[in-house]
């Protein structure tokens, strides 16, 4: 089953553009949509389907536990998959616990770091 | 806010008062308990080995388990150092081979489906790990063309005539492989428990020893043990430094983890190679996207502690005696010998004495 997440990013208003279905658009455009395919887990390699809204480019992602102090073991790799849609894979959660997505993403040759933060409890 | 204890589904009542509560959790513990089950897992074949699940494959590589033709002297097996009645490891600090080896023999048990195997994890199936001993000069120091000169006929009546010695060798570690994935341990006190936690049967939970109730309590509470130490195998994995000494001898360092993710990349033995018997790479993830980090210097493999009563002594290089000495050390901690970019919950424990006694109590039920 895969978990569907939006990410609502606090960049400045543009022009607010749906992004793809199921995909919630907030108040100030700028947004990001993600989901984990298959629901994370620890142990379990998962990938990342990210949509990014409103001419946002995604140019780096990483995973980290801001608890422990450190990040993923393993090092994800961003592909293209059409007009703002990725795909991250080799994401593999080696701990339960509070984990955080870093998400860098361009817009407007302006780069930003938006992060979002989740549990993996099983 | 962590939700107040729970009675267990309004069982204790079941209880003798002074029993009682070192079997009340609160929800957080109770999930993290049942993660840790059920027992045994279900059996899966490894896609990457043939071999895998055959009997007659594991009918071989149990002999061969035990065949002093694998080393080039015709002095020792896999058993010499893996020794059965030892939880398959051998009681020593340091493994002794031809030559003394710097680090612990790992014992040998539930071993299907890990992601990585040995201190270092530099192999990426049971198989590939299996062969390295074998060619290893301090330890059976054989070859490929001589285990081909021996061991022909056995092994082509399983797998068919090699192309090369090089195949050759590998299909014996395959068979070594699939003899090991039968190395299973029995359900034990802890897995009783697990399952009558689960459905809520006070009278059979009762029957876990009190110590032990306490000290689970610990590793899945105060202690994050169960952090890394996660799972039915008791064991993320993964790799971690816990402030073990790494430094062999006034000249040498053990890299740990970051010599095994260098060995791995550059063996033709690894998932990626031509060795797998899976086209699709279906398991070589890890092994494709595995990470070189400055802090894998010193991190070693987080042991599954299923049977660990059974194979002291403890850590990579054999350093602690006891169980006893291994909560010692966590509960000491220095944190002077921990990499600055490690693992931020690696705390002082300063447990008392009654709870040290209750956490080895509780590692003696898996």
């Amino acid at each position: 089953m895969r978990a569907a997440l939006i990410l609502g990013l606090s960049l400045a208003a543009g022009p607010a553009l749906a992004c793809g279905p199921g995909t919630v658009v907030g108040p100030q455009g700028g947004q990001l949509a993600y989901r984990v395919d298959p629901a994370p887990a620890v142990g379990r390699m998962v990938a990342v389907e990210v949509t990014a809204c409103d001419g946002l480019a995604l140019d780096g992602f990483d995973a980290r536990m801001p608890q422990h102090g450190h990040g993923l073991n393993y090092r994800p790799r961003i592909s293209a998959e059409g007009p703002g849609r990725y795909r991250v894979e080799g994401i593999l959660f080696h701990m339960p616990g509070a984990w955080q997505f870093v998400f860098d993403v361009r817009a407007d040759g302006n780069a930003r770091r938006l992060t979002t933060d989740f549990a993996v409890t099983r | 806010m962590r939700a107040a204890a729970i009675a267990l589904f309004g069982l204790l009542a079941a209880f003798p008062a002074q029993a009682a509560d070192q079997f009340v959790f609160d929800q957080a513990e109770r999930d993290a308990i049942l993660l840790h089950g059920p027992w045994p897992p279900a059996a899966a074949p490894d896609p990457s080995n043939r071999a895998s699940g055959d009997p007659a494959a594991v009918a071989l590589g149990q002999k061969l388990f035990f065949d002093i033709r694998l080393s080039r002297d015709n002095d020792r097996s896999c058993a010499t150092c893996h020794i059965p009645a030892q939880a398959f490891a051998d009681g020593r600090p340091r493994g002794e081979g031809i030559r003394p080896l710097d680090r612990n023999t790992i014992a040998l048990a539930n071993l299907q489906g890990r992601r990585w195997y040995g201190w270092d994890g530099k192999s990426d199936s049971l198989w590939a790990q299996s062969l390295h001993p074998i060619v290893d000069e301090r330890e059976l120091a054989a070859t490929g063309a001589l285990l081909r000169d021996r061991l022909a006929p056995e092994h082509d009546a399983v797998f068919g005539p090699a192309d090369d010695d090089e195949t050759f060798l590998v299909d014996i570690a395959k068979a070594l492989a699939a003899y090991q994935e039968t190395l299973v341990t029995p359900r034990r006190p802890f897995d009783d428990f697990r399952d009558a936690l689960e459905r809520g049967d006070a009278a059979a939970m009762a029957a876990y020893p009190a110590a032990a109730a306490r000290g689970l309590k610990l590793f899945v509470g105060r202690g994050q043990c169960a952090v890394c130490h996660f799972g039915p195998a008791f064991s993320n994995g993964e790799f971690d430094s816990v402030g073990i000494n790494f430094f062999l001898g006034p000249d040498g360092v053990d890299r740990g983890r970051h010599g095994g993710i260098t060995a791995l990349r550059a063996s033709p033995f690894n998932l990626l190679g031509r060795h797998s018997d899976d086209d699709t790479r279906s398991t070589a993830g890890p092994t494709r996207h595995v990470a070189l980090l400055h802090r894998n210097w010193g991190e070693f493999a987080v042991p599954s502690l299923r049977g660990v009563a059974l194979s002291a002594p403890y850590m990579h290089d054999g350093s602690l005696a006891t169980l006893a000495d291994v909560v010692g050390h966590y509960s000491q901690i220095d944190l002077d010998r921990l990499h600055q970019d490690g693992q931020l919950i690696l705390q002082p424990l300063r447990l008392t004495d009654g709870e040290l006694a209750d956490l080895v109590a509780f590692l003696e039920t898996l």
